[in-house]
């Protein structure tokens, strides 16, 4: 133990203690040194760390000034070092205590595992979730595939179905864009949809005044919420005029609101233009109707005025009848001579069967014909009238027939000869009877028969019946022929003559 | 009427047919007082001569008809009037039988009718 009372001895103990307190001096500095390194450059607890620096700095400065206090003496700045040290000892110790629960509640390590261990478990559960998620998002999309097969197949059937609806189908917003259109709507307009989809018909239509009415009416339609049938002219793609028949009703959302219109349009500028065609044709035939009232109106003016001249022209010719025969009344004054006489009174019974056709004429009311029954029976009567006997009877049968001027006229004159003739031949007693019939065949021929009861005679016989009956029968054939009739005459038991008359009446 | 003269007026505005009329009238034993060619004129003959008969034409001269002459007559001078016209449509007729006429002849008339007519108006000799 010599060696250490020799180490322990004043000189070389004072030495080695100041040395000691150099070197832990020095070691505590190069602590304090690293621990403002490490604090520094960790960033945290950073305060913690200065003030263990400085603690642990203020340490080796103590036992620098111990070793420098163990050569010369100084106690005041060691125990300035020393007081400032300690005061830095019991921040720190403050400082670690009041941090103490941050430190001890677990080791760095041990809290990183049991951190891990949750995370595991989080993401096995979230990993579960999302498996499940999964699952559900593939059936969805499963169902999602069906719903949008259905929907594709309710559209294609709402497009085969607009498409093959003739006329055409749309339907626009409430701005009156269009939203949907057939091919109806592509037809009429010559565009392809992307022309017109999603546009006015302002924008798409060629005519802006057209495209103003429509859409006038779209809006009404769609401010109003009451279906409409109007019609509308949009004219064709290729520029021709075309009116539409169009069936607009407010299209509505699940609320009920108002959100657009959609429409049906037909083509009904055939139906038009026959309208218009009918409204013409009757319009042309109103004027026709007009036209023909007119024209009626003038024919009936012409046929009173025509009503008028005959009359006038019949009454004219009878004066003149009475003239001429007033004239054969003064000459017959001047005749002593019987047989002139006689001529004289044939005549005036001709001239007065001529009064009497004409006299016929002016009483029908077509004043072109008259029926030749009460003709025949007035002329007979006329003649027996003017005859010398009134002891001889007359038999008219004739069948209503309507004659003209250019048939009574002739027959008149004919039935005048024959019936003058048997007056005058046919009773020397005085007494006896004519008939006269007039009839009527199927084929428009007639038969004329004159036949008396009396003696008999020859109307060929000049001789007999002297000049007049001479011109009699020369009258009486020339008659004969211009009626295209034949004669047959037969003289037994009476004369009878009877004249197939070819000419109609 | 019983102070009518036993005499005919006869009115026609046709000299010629006026002339044969008045013929046969003559030839059947009667008188003929005058002859006449208006309306006007007739009623003054009929007035001077006052005439049992008047053979009246409907159609005359001047704006005056045969009815025209034959109403004044007809109540004037109460002479039979037997009218002689060469018409027969319905708007003639109806005036003639405005006047009560008591006969009507159509132009051309035959003697034996005109001697008929007279002879029912006022007798014949």
């Amino acid at each position: 133990m010599a060696i250490w009372g020799w180490l322990f001895s004043p000189p070389r103990a004072l030495a080695l203690h100041a040395g000691a307190d150099a070197v832990t001096g020095l070691a505590l500095m190069a602590i304090a040194l690293a621990l403002i390194v490490f604090f520094t450059m960790r960033g945290r607890q950073r305060r913690l760390g200065y003030l263990f620096a400085a603690l642990v700095a203020g340490s080796a400065l103590t036992h620098f000034a111990a070793a420098y206090t163990l050569g010369s003496p100084d106690f005041g700045i060691e125990l300035a070092i020393k007081l400032a040290t300690t005061l830095i000892a019991a921040g720190a110790a403050v400082t670690v205590w009041v941090l103490f629960p941050t430190f001890t509640a677990a080791p760095l390590s041990v809290r990183l595992a049991s951190r891990n261990a949750e995370l595991a478990a989080t993401v096995e559960a979230r990993n579960a979730e999302l498996l499940a998620a999964n699952a559900g998002l593939t059936r969805s999309i499963a169902e999602n595939a069906l719903v949008h097969r259905d929907m594709a197949r309710a559209h294609d059937l709402l497009r085969g179905f607009t498409d093959a609806v003739p006329g055409v189908i749309f339907a626009k917003d409430r701005d009156s864009r269009m939203l949907i259109a057939n091919d109806g709507v592509v037809e009429l307009l010559g565009k392809a949809r992307s022309a017109f989809i999603g546009k006015t018909d302002a924008e798409f239509l060629d005519d802006p005044a057209q495209a103003e009415a429509v859409m006038a009416n779209d809006r009404r339609v769609m401010e109003t919420g009451v279906s409409e049938q109007v019609e509308e002219r949009v004219s064709l793609a290729n520029g021709a005029d075309a009116t539409w028949l169009s069936t607009k009703a407010p299209l509505r959302d699940t609320q009920g609101r108002i959100t657009g219109v959609i429409g049906l349009s037909v083509d009904i500028s055939a139906r038009k233009a026959s309208e218009a065609e009918l409204l013409l044709l009757n319009d042309q035939l109103e004027s026709h109707a007009a036209e023909l009232i007119d024209t009626n109106g003038r024919l009936n003016e012409a046929l009173t005025h025509r009503d008028l001249l005959l009359r006038e022209v019949y009454h004219r010719v009878k004066n003149n009848l009475q003239m001429v025969d007033s004239i054969l009344v003064m000459q017959e004054r001047y005749l002593a001579d019987p047989a002139a006489k006689s001529a004289l009174a044939s005549l005036r019974g001709r001239i007065h069967a001529l009064g009497l056709v004409h006299h016929q004429l002016m009483g029908s009311a077509n004043l072109r014909t008259f029926d030749v029954a009460p003709f025949l029976r007035e002329l007979t009567s006329n003649i027996r009238d003017g005859g010398a006997s009134h002891r001889v009877s007359f038999n008219v049968q004739a069948e209503p027939l309507d004659v003209g001027l250019d048939f009574a006229i002739p027959l008149g004159l004919l039935v005048t000869e024959l019936v003058t003739n048997a007056l005058k031949h046919a009773f020397p007693g005085g007494e006896g009877q004519i008939d006269v019939s007039l009839s009527r065949n199927a084929d428009g021929t007639s038969v004329l028969v004159v036949s008396d009861d009396g003696t008999g005679y020859d109307c060929a016989d000049n001789s007999s019946g002297g000049v007049t009956s001479g011109l009699g029968t020369k009258i009486i054939t020339a008659l004969v022929s211009q009626l295209k009739a034949t004669m047959n005459l037969q003289s037994d038991h009476g004369t009878r003559a009877e004249i197939h008359i070819a000419t109609a009446a | 009427m019983s102070d009518l003269k036993r005499a005919v007026l006869v009115v026609d505005d046709e000299f010629l047919i006026a002339m044969g009329l008045i013929a046969q009238v003559e030839d059947m034993g009667l008188t003929v007082c005058g002859s006449a060619p208006t309306a006007d004129k007739a009623v003054a003959l009929a007035r001077l001569h006052r005439p049992m008969l008047v053979l009246m034409d409907m159609r005359l001269d001047g704006a005056k008809d045969g009815v025209d002459a034959a109403l004044i007559i007809h109540e004037e001078i109460g002479a039979k009037v037997i009218f002689i016209t060469g018409s027969q449509d319905p708007s003639t007729v109806g005036r003639i039988h405005m006047d009560h006429p008591c006969a009507i002849l159509f132009k051309p008339v035959s003697t034996q009718l005109l001697r008929n007519a007279i002879d029912a108006a006022i007798g014949l000799p």
